[in-house]
């Protein structure tokens, strides 16, 4: 029963930190680029705002349109629920293998292309292509690098958890946290895949995607990567420095610990990110095959080092 | 190189060329007209400088086709070949067929004054769009610069290519950012670019039409506001063509005081290009924040010594609004040098990241062949290993007493032209320093006297400016404008894009963009 609690506040506390996470990375962007930004707490707020107005649907749009958004929130906070993010194991890691969890991001940009391609418009059809293009490249260097991870942690089951995996103790995980992070960043629409500031329209990517929805489907979508970049962001926190996570038994301080550190470790991890973001170029569309490829191989040495 | 004279001896020994005022002119014939064009330009390697419509019904009931060929060569003559066409057929033989150079010029003309050459390989529109009736000729005299006409809807049919996975991408003419309206019709085979066509002319404002009939003062504001990011370079090749119309001959250093403020007009927009190319283009936001930050301050010096922030309002007929003193002539030094030096480290830090140069490296190519058969100008032009640059071929003003070190890049990449730029900058430094010396020379005041000013006259103005040679035509008759021709540089390099873009994918395509930066509204008047 406990277990079943803890899959709750673990769930509510991505949810609401999510937005968080983009306001600070917004936040040290600015910093680095020398200007005040807005408010930390913007995120909530424009989300807020989305929910409030009124949401326009192109006249060709099919109803897959209108599921797109509902279905790609509902499956990040399945993944949100039961893979160990800031609890040591889940009461539902049983059927929550490594394979599931990068089946459902892959989902949900499978949802996110149709969506894209559904009202017929151009950039939507362009960006959808292109996510295409990458999500069939990101995907074997997801399951190498997870792979590597949860053999490391538990050899009897293939589930993810982040216990008694540190990188310090293997240099297979070094291989495989570096492979996780290249991964984390294309699949978040980050730098040097992805520009998620950009409004330059022949350069757009999961912006492209979800340029047609409006209003409370927006808000939706935008919460709902919002949500995949703090999964992704404390899962490699974690695997740097397995620290804080909440063991039995269940208390007050245990949990309200175990959040102080998860909130701590976001803030480091999306500053590293907008540091990142501030001193690189994007990277050329055609050498993306590249980059993945070497998050690839890089996962795969993971994998044979751990194996050996 | 062979100059006007020599040309024009080898060409047509007997013909009846006339001196006026430095500016040779050769009226021809219509048939005679296009053949002897385009062997000046094929056979003798003069440059099509400009070619332009005149509605001469007021004294001849013709309309007149000019063009302006010049030889590149320092102080050698303009040369005006000029046709006559009967205003019920108003017909002559095409230029385009051979010149591609005269492409856009002859699809004017056939916009604006419904003058038809014959066998053009493209006479769609350009300026007019599907809402303008047919028969709307806006530059002819018998239209009323407020005549209101009807909405119609013409076809305005893009090229469509065919086959199997071939995508078509119309985007624009209304854009994600702020900036100014143009249509790209791309079709492209994945990401590659196959062809690229764009429709632009949303930004009409009749300029053209406006300042005919007003002294060339009253003219000067339209003019200043042609393009706002070149209002210096824009009156002083307007100034200059009026001067020469009119023969006043200003002052030495107001000639160096408005070289000083086209060369701080140059430096402002490349420092903005560096930036805008390096960190908007690319991505690499550190660049463009920095960047942009620098360029604010040049533009806030501007506004401390004209009073606005775009270099506006110095530059006027004869001369130059007021003289600045030393002091304020050390300060504009100092906050240049300053934001040059910082501009340099900001691009070094661009240029030392191995992802950027590979954004750059090869990436929307300008053939040199290309370059020549468009009569490419500017960064365009000497990005691809062309010397083309007005301050050394044709030097006027301040730019006749120093000597010119123009870079130059052979690669024609969007890389040669950001390294363009940086040579730029630092030969503008040097250039305001040396201008800045003459400002104190006070050896021949102006000789704008209200007594002494012709009322008629026909000059051409020619100014480097940072985006490439502007040329300014004018035909002034009882003291106002007859008709004011005002070619800038983007009217020719638009026309680059189309062979620029092919062969690059479209994520590159807004870098190709920024790397040329291209004025819409200059474009069309």
């Amino acid at each position: 029963m406990d277990e079943i609690i803890l899959s709750i506040i673990q769930m509510s506390f991505i949810v609401l930190s999510a937005p968080l996470a983009v306001g600070i990375v917004k936040k040290c962007k600015a910093f680095f680029q020398g200007r005040v930004g807005a408010s930390i707490f913007l995120p909530y707020h424009s989300i807020a705002t989305l929910f409030a107005k009124e949401t326009l649907v192109s006249r060709t749009a099919s109803y897959v349109y209108h599921i797109v958004p509902v279905f790609v929130f509902s499956l990040t906070i399945g993944v949100a629920f039961y893979v160990p993010i800031i609890m040591s194991t889940s009461a539902f890691s049983g059927m929550g293998s490594f394979f599931a969890l990068a089946g459902l991001f892959m989902l949900s940009s499978v949802l996110l292309v149709l969506g894209g391609l559904d009202t017929g418009g151009v950039f939507g059809g362009m960006a959808s292509s292109r996510e295409m293009t990458i999500a069939s490249l990101v995907e074997p260097a997801v399951l190498l690098s997870f792979g590597a991870i949860v053999l490391h942690s538990n050899e009897m089951s293939d589930s993810i958890s982040t216990v008694g995996v540190a990188i310090w103790s293997s240099p297979s995980l070094a291989l495989a946290t570096l492979a996780l992070v290249f991964v984390a960043l294309a699949e978040n629409a980050r730098f040097p895949v992805d520009n998620p500031a950009t409004h330059l329209e022949l350069t757009m990517v999961h912006e492209g995607m979800i340029l047609e929805y409006s209003g409370r489907q927006l808000a939706l979508l935008e919460w709902a990567s919002a949500m995949k970049l703090t999964i992704f962001a404390v899962i490699i926190a974690n695997v740097v420095w397995p620290f804080g996570l909440i063991f039995a038994p269940l208390t007050v301080l245990n949990v309200t610990s175990a959040m102080i550190i998860a909130l701590f470790k976001i803030a480091v991890v999306m500053f590293l990110l907008a540091l990142l973001e501030s001193t690189i170029a994007k990277m050329r569309f055609y050498r993306m095959q590249e980059y993945l490829s070497t998050a690839a191989m890089l996962g795969l040495s993971a994998l044979i080092i751990t194996l050996l | 190189m062979k100059n006007i004279t020599t040309v024009l001896e080898v060409l047509s020994p007997g013909a009846h060329i006339t001196n006026v005022d430095g500016v040779l002119r050769l009226p021809l014939p219509p048939l005679e007209f296009s053949a002897i064009v385009i062997a000046l330009v094929s056979k003798h390697g003069l440059r099509l400088a400009l070619m332009y419509g005149t509605d001469d019904s007021k004294t001849n009931q013709m309309y007149g086709v000019h063009v302006v060929l010049t030889s590149d060569i320092p102080e050698d003559s303009w040369l005006v070949v000029s046709t006559a066409v009967v205003m019920d057929n108003p017909t002559y033989p095409s230029l385009t067929t051979q010149l591609m150079s005269a492409y856009w010029y002859e699809r004017y003309l056939h916009d604006m004054f419904g003058i038809i050459p014959e066998g053009h390989p493209d006479l769609r529109r350009l300026v007019h769009h599907e809402n303008i009736p047919e028969g709307t000729y806006p530059l002819r005299k018998d239209f009323a610069w407020n005549a209101k006409l009807p909405v119609a809807n013409v076809p305005f049919p893009m090229p469509h290519v065919a086959g199997e996975g071939i995508f078509e991408i119309p985007v624009g003419p209304i854009h994600a950012g702020i900036i100014e309206p143009g249509h790209f019709r791309f079709s492209v085979a994945g990401e590659r670019i196959i062809t690229l066509e764009g429709k632009l002319f949303f930004t009409h404002k009749g300029v053209e039409k406006l300042i005919e009939g007003k002294t060339p003062l009253e003219a000067l504001p339209f003019i200043e506001r042609i393009s706002g990011d070149m209002s210096a370079a824009h009156s002083l090749a307007y100034v200059s063509a009026v001067e020469n119309a009119l023969d006043v001959v200003p002052s030495n250093s107001s000639h160096a005081i408005r070289a000083f403020l086209v060369e701080m007009e140059r430096i402002t927009m490349h420092i903005h290009d560096i930036a805008n190319i390096g960190g908007m283009g690319t991505g690499f936001a550190l660049i463009s924040s920095r960047g942009f930050a620098i360029k604010e301050r040049m533009m806030r010096l501007s506004a401390a010594l004209c009073g606005n922030r775009f270099w506006r309002g110095m530059i006027i007929p004869g001369g130059i609004t007021r003289v600045f003193t030393q002091d304020e002539i050390i300060h504009a030094l100092e906050i240049t040098t300053s934001a040059v030096a910082d501009m340099m480290r900001v691009a070094d830090i661009a240029l030392s990241s191995e992802a950027f140069r590979e954004r750059l490296d090869t990436t929307g190519t300008l053939q040199k062949e290309t370059a020549l058969a468009y009569g490419a100008l500017g960064i365009a032009a000497r990005g691809s290993g062309i010397l083309r640059d007005a301050r050394a071929n044709n030097p006027y003003g301040a730019y006749k007493e120093v000597i010119m070190n123009i870079p130059i890049r052979v690669e024609g990449d969007i890389m040669a032209r950001f390294a363009l730029r940086i040579d730029e900058l630092k030969e503008s430094l040097r250039l305001i320093a040396l201008f800045a010396e003459q400002t104190r020379d006070t050896r021949k005041s102006s000789s704008l006297g209200v007594d002494k000013i012709r009322s008629d006259g026909f000059g051409i103005g020619i100014a480097e400016s940072w985006r490439g040679e502007i040329v300014v035509a004018v035909h002034i008759t009882h003291g106002v404008i007859e008709r004011c021709v005002v070619r800038d540089p983007s009217f020719i390099n638009w026309q680059l894009f189309g062979e620029l873009a092919p062969g690059n994918i479209i994520p590159d395509f807004p870098l190709c963009n920024k790397s040329l930066n291209l004025s819409y509204s200059g474009t069309d008047m």
